[in-house]
């Protein structure tokens, strides 16, 4: 009910703006859901900003470990209807992925980090083909392993490596570890929303059960760079859980064979 | 028949060849001339027709295997009869200079256990094509050999000393990525020394067949799970500090706020902001009665 209402009041928007269309819009209202995590309060309202051009369906966030003035930020900031998960003590590395999913309700799911801000174009194009038949749209790799000069990154290697091992080499660097990325809620179910947690793991299961997942868009990388906030992505430990869960994804491969 | 007099010969090569292979000869003159006392020992895939020519003028050992064995057992094969102080192995398609080849020799010499070729791309460095190399670069980063790069067992030519042959176990040649991690794990010193950039691929038809990339990059697989003893317990700190559980069950307590808003319109401002107003109150009421 409340969506074919939503549906009507449409029309007048989509004129103002020209790069996603209406009739996408349309398909937003109905079937769209985002879902991000808050750490840092910096860039939340910026992010909110372009979720907003995007007219989902709905917005789902997952507040953890994070002072009470940010939730407040994000509370009186949303134009669209918003889910708040606030948890009082930090979930760990990815958890809110799987959390945030057990809440969508929408048909396609958007993944986004609230720490960089990607413009709402951006978003939509991994929404978009979505709508078109992909299961997964990832982001396109931009960095390619073949520059001898460059001494390759470990991480890099450990995503070309798990893309390789199930024979899918086209894929290059790209992983379900880069936000943004949109996928289907078959393709979730197919998956499990609780591997999510693990998102070397959930893209192995999804390469093993043949769903088409794409490398759809390429945001450049200086792009989000520039916004970054020095913060824990940094930290080796990072690194070591993201090579942690490679090995994990791989003995899951190995196990099925 | 020269070379058998010495006891212990300084240099054994060993060279998996096929049947058909057509510029023996002059490969086995390279090999020759790497040192004065070269063991040559030629591993063939069923009976070589060859095996009188090889033994009798050249003064080779020619080992006889089944026909199914690859390159890679071949080497593994021939390593176990090799009695030199350095085993270098090769490849019958190699086109090398006799000085590269002794580059490798002289490394091993000067104190190296382990002498690796690292990768080549130069005839696929198309982008897109299906490359071993991330496997290669991954395995030698996990073993902590950084400065390896994509240095592997794969990749001929390489060359060991007596003592890392031991270590290795020439049965374990037969898989390149354990070999690897086994050289490593055993704290061989291990150099590695670029490819010779061939100009072109040498052509003709191709006897051994190359390696499947997919079986590479499962032995691989293979090896780290064998390095890593697999990953099913993962301290915390290792796992990002994930509450898991929260996940996994479903009667497990959150402790966490809900916070539901419902869609909030914007009134006035901009163009047409007063009919957009009006409908959003409109809306508003019809909300209500459906109350």
């Amino acid at each position: 009910m409340a969506n074919a209402k939503r549906n009507m009041r449409d029309p007048t928007k989509k004129r103002r703006e020209e790069h996603i269309n209406g009739k996408e819009k349309c398909q937003n209202v109905n079937r769209l859901s985002v879902i991000l995590s808050v750490h840092y309060e910096q860039t939340i309202k910026k992010v909110l900003k372009q979720i907003e051009k995007l007219r989902p369906m709905e917005i789902v966030l997952v507040v953890d470990g994070c002072p009470d003035q940010s939730a407040k930020k994000i509370l009186t900031h949303s134009s669209c209807p918003l889910t708040a998960l606030v948890y009082p003590f930090p979930l760990g590395d990815d958890v809110w992925r799987a959390i945030g999913a057990k809440e969508a309700t929408g048909d396609v799911w958007l993944f986004l980090d609230a720490d960089h801000v990607v413009a709402a174009n951006d978003m939509q194009s991994f929404v978009r083909s979505c709508y078109r038949g992909a299961d997964i749209a990832l982001r396109k790799s931009m960095t390619t392993l073949r520059q001898a000069s460059m001494e390759p990154d470990t991480i890099l290697l450990a995503k070309t490596f798990l893309n390789n091992l199930v024979s899918r080499h086209e894929l290059g660097t790209s992983s379900m570890y880069d936000l943004p990325f949109a996928m289907t809620r078959q393709a979730a179910s197919v998956i499990g929303v609780q591997h999510l947690v693990v998102p070397a793991v959930a893209h192995a299961i999804a390469l093993h059960n043949q769903l088409r997942v794409v490398p759809s868009h390429s945001i450049a990388s200086a792009k989000l760079t520039r916004k970054r906030v020095p913060q824990r992505k940094n930290k080796p430990s990072v690194k070591q859980t993201i090579l942690g869960d490679h090995l994990e994804a791989m003995d899951y491969v190995m196990s099925l064979k | 028949m020269d070379n058998r007099i010495y006891d212990r010969p300084a240099v054994s090569v060993i060279i998996p060849m096929s049947d058909n292979a057509r510029n023996m000869k002059k490969l086995l003159s390279v090999v020759k001339r790497i040192d004065p006392h070269t063991e040559v020992i030629v591993v063939c895939n069923g009976v070589s027709s060859q095996e009188a020519i090889l033994s009798d003028e050249w003064g080779t050992q020619v080992i006889s295997t089944s026909l199914e064995a690859d390159s890679h057992e071949a080497r593994a094969i021939g390593s176990a009869h090799a009695r030199g102080d350095v085993v270098l192995f090769i490849d019958e398609h190699l086109a090398m200079p006799l000085l590269y080849l002794k580059k490798y020799v002289t490394l091993v010499k000067k104190g190296s256990d382990v002498v690796l070729t690292t990768y080549s791309d130069h005839w696929v460095s198309k982008r897109g094509k299906h490359s071993a190399r991330s496997a290669y670069c991954l395995l030698n980063y996990l073993l902590g050999q950084k400065r390896m790069g994509s240095a592997s067992f794969e990749n001929i030519p390489f060359a060991l000393s007596r003592n890392a042959l031991e270590a290795i176990g020439s049965m374990t040649l037969c898989k390149p990525a354990v070999a690897l991690v086994q050289a490593s794990v055993s704290g061989l010193k291990m150099t590695s020394i670029a490819p010779f950039a061939a100009t072109k691929q040498p052509t003709g038809t191709r006897d051994i067949v190359p390696k499947d990339i997919r079986t590479i990059y499962w032995e691989h697989a293979k090896a780290i799970q064998l390095l890593t003893g697999g990953t099913k317990l993962r301290r915390a700190e290792q796992d990002g500090q994930r509450h898991r559980d929260l996940v996994h069950s479903s009667d497990v307590l959150h402790l966490r706020s809900v916070i539901h808003l419902e869609s909030r319109v914007k009134e006035g401002g901009g163009w047409g902001g007063k009919r957009k107003a009006k409908y959003a109150r409109s809306h508003k009421k019809t909300q209500r009665r459906a109350h």
